[in-house]
């Protein structure tokens, strides 16, 4: 007993020495803390060359400040600083150990929330990007995927308008305040891989543009005009802001499209999630003139066969509430309501059918009804699956919406002008 | 018998699903779903079952003949001298063989995923080197460590699993069936001599203190397992689709990396590590601890401690020259492997059972 309490204490003082964690250890002071990622595919002396671009935040004064070990949005604080830093390789993994010829610190991916692709690299495929975040062992399939006009060392270079870092405003408006429009399609990093994966579905990531914010006293464009003197006629990204408009459609790893808002929206809803949102009607009026403000959706999508073809029909139920007129073409009694439900209807309908045409001109089964057939008729499939790209575009669909009106917010009748 | 150890039937059945859980929760589902595809977890629920039933049914009433004496000891008496050192001695080498993959797992997964710069031989030395102290204690010490870890590990496994549900797509499960039963037979051959290992149990069995509860020890840990694994198969398969599942590498982990709660609850892959490790040292006490018993009875050693250090110093040294990549140990366990352990596992057992029945060697507790 007495010698068996021996062993276990020298055994214990040796494993201690394991516990301090001095074999490559990294400290705080010699990371850097990157939260977005960008990649561009670009030619540098007839030389194919990949751009990665790496938003890092740089704690200032005080130690300790970036320690959040969950993703959770913290408050702007004014002494973290964001830089941008640009390197070149010839592979992913080449630029990415590039980086440390003019950084001194580790690059830690660990953080990352987001991964931008500019627009002609998504164009050429992405699969290589997708192979080299999903293989990292650092990178989580919960990152967002977005598609950037232009490039995405440009892109990281705008200024966010409500948080202290570009990633976290980005993550915001695609994960916490996405369903308030219904115009954004987010999708994380796994998903992208599930579309890509998967037969007779196709991948759609959202949009982005940078935009000079046209209010004369946004900091941001005052801002641009301030650092960088030299140039005052053309603003660089750093003086411009981003915002989201529409989704970016691939067929396989390659984008070919562009869907905007409306088709977006169309889109939310043919994919079944619409969660809120606001269509504009018109009413006894070519404009739009009133609004409506969907508070929740479901769609059923059913398959059909007719000797061999497929056929689909999808149907939305909706609901919501009557929320904004014009010239008081509303008012609280059936036919008004049922007007306005049958106006809201051709024009959910409408969206739907835009973006649908759109991704059956472009070839490009973004709504998975490929997969839809798959799963629910395999048999009737595998003639299918082979030829599938060529058959989408005469795929049949019928689309009918059905919305009912609940509410009409704090007031009832217009206020009818005397 | 050369340890006096007295474990209880829940000890045997709790150290009977370690050796199936600790490692195959994070091989498995991506073996499966590369041959079975959607199909995967019907795979583990019923062929798996089926056959773990059989390796149960010959390698328990082949142990209740010899109720004191581990397999090796009572081979010789069954098949005759010759022959019997000869497949005592096969199965001492077999028995080496495996835990040294199991080695190698264990320190590949932590290598890749978490410390990245560490060398493979360090993790596999300090798995090994805990796992010694324990095999060198005896199997009693084993069991009821195992006691204490195993209900966490299961806790762990289903907290995971039930963090994860809201995220299953049932879509996934479907088309059921597409290409028939060949794929889900196909699916099932690694996992299930991976619960075939529970044919441990011919050198376990001396050690248990209630005989009678034997079948049920055992077949509780077949339909335990079978759920455990299943569970793990079909969330891994709803999450992330066959497709992906089969291109994982360590299909849990990545799980757990994507479990996501309301924006809070996140990086929760660390439980993935502690159960790995846990469940890990268990798994390796109890194969050192069966191989050395092995090797000392086929010697006719009056001590079996003297040769735990030098069986694990054999599997590592195995696991470095056969098992360096990954490729090696993949293409190890799912087309060697279940040929190799259905062999081993079923087909030598039953043999000898066949013998003894026909000699009339051993009590026979039928008649």
């Amino acid at each position: 007993m007495k010698r068996d309490r021996g062993l276990a204490l020298v055994i214990l003082c040796v494993l201690l020495l394991s516990v301090s964690g001095c074999w490559s250890r990294r400290e705080t002071q010699q990371m850097n803390l990157s939260t977005a990622l960008g990649f561009d595919r670009v030619m540098i002396n007839d030389k194919e060359q990949w751009h990665l671009s790496v938003l890092s935040s740089k704690p200032q004064g005080g130690g300790g400040t970036s320690g959040g070990s969950s993703s959770v949005i913290s408050e702007p604080k004014k002494g973290l600083t964001v830089q941008v830093t640009t390197v070149s390789g010839e592979t992913l993994w080449d630029a990415t150990r590039n980086w440390n010829l003019r950084a001194s610190r580790r690059l830690f991916l660990g953080q990352v929330l987001l991964v931008v692709i500019g627009e002609d690299t998504a164009r050429a495929g992405i699969q290589q990007i997708l192979d080299y975040l999903l293989r990292h062992q650092d990178i989580r399939g919960r990152i967002w995927v977005i598609v950037c006009q232009g490039s995405a060392s440009d892109f990281l270079n705008a200024q966010p308008e409500f948080e202290p870092t570009i990633s976290q405003e980005i993550e915001g408006i695609i994960r916490d305040t996405w369903y308030r429009s219904g115009k954004v399609i987010g999708i994380d990093l796994f998903k992208t891989t599930y579309a890509l994966l998967t037969p007779g579905k196709e991948i759609v990531l959202p949009y982005m543009q940078l935009f000079v914010p046209p209010e004369p006293s946004s900091p941001i464009s005052s801002n641009a005009g301030g650092t960088n003197g030299s140039n005052t006629g053309d603003t660089g990204p750093q003086g411009k802001s981003f915002t989201i408009s529409g989704s970016a459609i691939f067929r396989g790893d390659r984008m070919v499209g562009h869907l905007n808002d409306e088709e977006t929206q169309g889109l939310s809803f043919l994919s079944n999630n619409f969660h809120s949102g606001t269509i504009p009607l018109s009413m006894q009026s070519v404009q739009k003139n009133a609004s409506l403000r969907i508070g929740g959706s479901k769609t059923k999508v059913m398959v059909g066969f007719d000797q061999g073809t497929p056929s689909i029909s999808v149907t939305i139920k909706a609901q919501g509430d009557f929320l904004e007129e014009d010239d008081s073409v509303f008012h609280v009694t059936t036919q008004d309501f049922k007007a306005a439900e049958m106006a809201a209807n051709r024009e959910i309908e409408s969206r739907c059918r835009k973006a649908l045409t759109k991704s059956q001109t472009l070839n490009a089964d973004i709504l998975g009804f490929g997969d839809k057939i798959h799963r629910s008729y395999p048999q009737e499939w595998t003639g299918l699956k082979d030829h599938w790209n060529d058959a989408y575009p005469d795929l049949q669909v019928s689309i009918k919406a059905d919305c009912k009106i609940k509410q009409t917010g704090v007031i009832s009748d217009p206020i009818t002008i005397k | 018998m050369l340890d006096k150890g007295r474990i209880s039937s829940l000890q045997l059945l709790f150290l009977l699903s370690m050796t199936e859980l600790a490692t195959a929760f994070l091989y498995v589902p991506t073996i499966t779903a590369k041959a079975a595809g959607p199909d995967g977890w019907i795979s583990l629920l019923v062929p798996v079952t089926v056959y773990a039933s059989l390796v149960v049914l010959v390698c328990v009433s082949l142990a209740r003949r010899y109720p004191f004496q581990v397999f090796t000891e009572y081979l010789p008496d069954v098949v005759g001298t010759i022959p019997g050192k000869l497949i005592a001695g096969i199965s001492t080498l077999v028995l080496i063989h495996i835990t040294s993959v199991m080695v190698v797992e264990g320190a590949q997964f932590i290598q890749t995923n978490f410390l990245t710069e560490t060398p493979v031989l360090v993790l596999q030395s300090v798995l090994a080197l805990v796992a010694v102290y324990g095999a060198s204690m005896g199997i009693e010490v084993i069991a009821r460590h195992n006691e204490m870890v195993f209900p966490i590990f299961l806790l762990s496994l289903t907290t995971l699993i039930l963090l994860v549900c809201k995220d299953i797509n049932l879509n996934n499960f479907r088309p059921m069936l597409e290409n028939g039963v060949v794929p889900v037979l196909k699916g099932a051959m690694t996992p299930a001599v991976w619960r075939g290992e529970l044919y441990i149990i011919l050198w376990l069995y001396p050690y248990l203190n209630q005989k009678k509860e034997d079948y049920q020890a055992a077949f509780g840990m077949v339909l335990l397992a079978g759920i455990v694994s299943t569970l793990v198969v079909a969330t891994t398969i709803g999450v992330f689709g066959d497709l992906y599942t089969a291109r994982l590498v360590y299909a849990a982990n990545t799980l757990a990396r994507y479990i996501s709660v309301a924006g809070i609850l996140e990086r929760l892959e660390l439980f993935i590590v502690i159960m790995w490790v846990a469940g890990l040292i268990v798994k390796l006490g109890i194969f050192f601890h069966t191989a050395s018993i092995a090797a000392a009875t086929t010697l006719n050693l009056k001590n079996y401690r003297i040769l735990v250090g030098p069986v694990a110093l054999t599997t590592i040294i195995i696991g470095n020259i056969f098992y360096g990549s990954y490729v090696q140990v993949v293409e190890f366990l799912s087309k060697v492997w279940p040929y190799y352990g259905g062999i081993i596992q079923l087909a030598i057992p039953g043999l000898v059972l066949l013998i003894a029945v026909l000699r009339k060697k051993g009590i026979n507790n039928e008649a």
